[in-house]
């Protein structure tokens, strides 16, 4: 079974800088690695932009409260050159995404944008933390 | 402006609001959100979903703030290590120029690290005399005291911060001077 949100229309939001993070599990762990929020995006944008179909892992439902709605599962290994302009060195990172319609249009929520903590069974194989095989 | 559905819970609830006391993380600090910027806002479950280009203009916002915020804790640990010893004999064992301190209490926005040194001296001005023997080639780790300090083990986890109180230089006591 594929996404149910057309990576397609992700990468479109990710380019049209229409990208919103969540607070605990995106935000406040994406700030972890960069001084202000304004750097958050243009890295979380970039690992939009990577993703491929081979990086899908699983749709799921989550429960409401806190969270509600279907959201894509997303593993993958950033690229070097994402890596080295963000001054990265963890590569391997977990989203968990819907898209949603915002007052800017067609957007991309991330309630999960962190690195991977745990081997994640993926469409492309599974990926496991820190490049481990 | 029409309420959209809230991407966290999925209820029709999120709408831009203004208002006092919303608080966010920006660097080390909570700091406050200036009332008078809207933000989305679930009225709901309360998510607060900020977009890349309210990013842009909530930084610079966020960061001033923060430099406030930064400036208010060290004016008030600089109050209590004035009460020590003159705030230039300060400067020059921190090996900062002279006159620093002093624009750093009124205008100039301190470093964080300045602002965490400003702090741990202000609790204990006695520590001054480690950063004088560490100038003057005295003194190396003392990670053997360090050791005992903390009850013979080392952690992780945070000590409970003290509250700042203010010192009369007359409370100090330095137990091998006072011995001499």
């Amino acid at each position: 079974m594929g996404a149910k949100y057309s990576l397609k229309l992700v990468h479109e939001a990710a380019r049209g800088e229409r990208v919103e993070l969540d607070e605990s599990r995106a935000r406040d762990e994406v700030l972890r690695f960069f001084a202000s929020l304004l750097e958050c995006y243009p890295f979380a944008a970039g690992v939009l932009l990577e993703l491929r179909d081979d990086d899908f892992s699983e749709t799921i439902q989550l429960p409401n409260p806190p969270h509600g709605g279907a959201y894509d599962v997303y593993g993958l290994r950033i690229s070097e050159s994402l890596a080295s302009k963000h001054s990265l060195e963890v590569r391997e990172w977990y989203l968990k995404l819907r898209l949603y319609e915002s007052w800017s249009g067609e957007t991309v929520f991330l309630v999960s944008l962190h690195p991977l903590e745990y081997p994640l069974r993926r469409v492309g194989g599974v990926l496991n933390p820190g490049g481990l095989t | 402006m029409k309420r959209i559905e809230c991407p966290v819970c999925g209820e029709t609830a999120l709408e831009m609001r203004q208002g006092p006391g919303r608080m966010m993380k920006h660097r080390l600090l909570e700091v406050e959100i200036p009332s008078d910027f809207a933000l989305p806002e679930c009225g709901s479950c309360g998510a607060r979903p900020i977009d890349w280009k309210a990013s842009k203009q909530l930084d610079p916002l966020l960061e001033k703030a923060y430099q406030k915020a930064l400036s208010d804790l060290v004016a008030a640990d600089l109050e209590v290590l004035a009460k020590v010893k003159p705030i230039y004999e300060w400067e020059r064992e921190l090996g900062l120029s002279v006159g620093y301190l002093s624009k750093v209490r009124n205008e100039k926005a301190p470093s964080a690290q300045l602002v965490a040194l400003v702090r741990l001296l202000a609790n204990q001005p006695n520590r001054a005399r480690e950063v004088a023997d560490l100038w003057a080639g005295r003194s190396t780790v003392r990670f053997t005291d360090s050791v005992r300090l903390l009850g013979g083990a080392i952690s992780s986890v945070p000590a409970p911060m003290a509250p700042l109180r203010l010192i009369e230089s007359g409370d100090l006591h330095f137990p091998e001077r006072d011995a001499a």
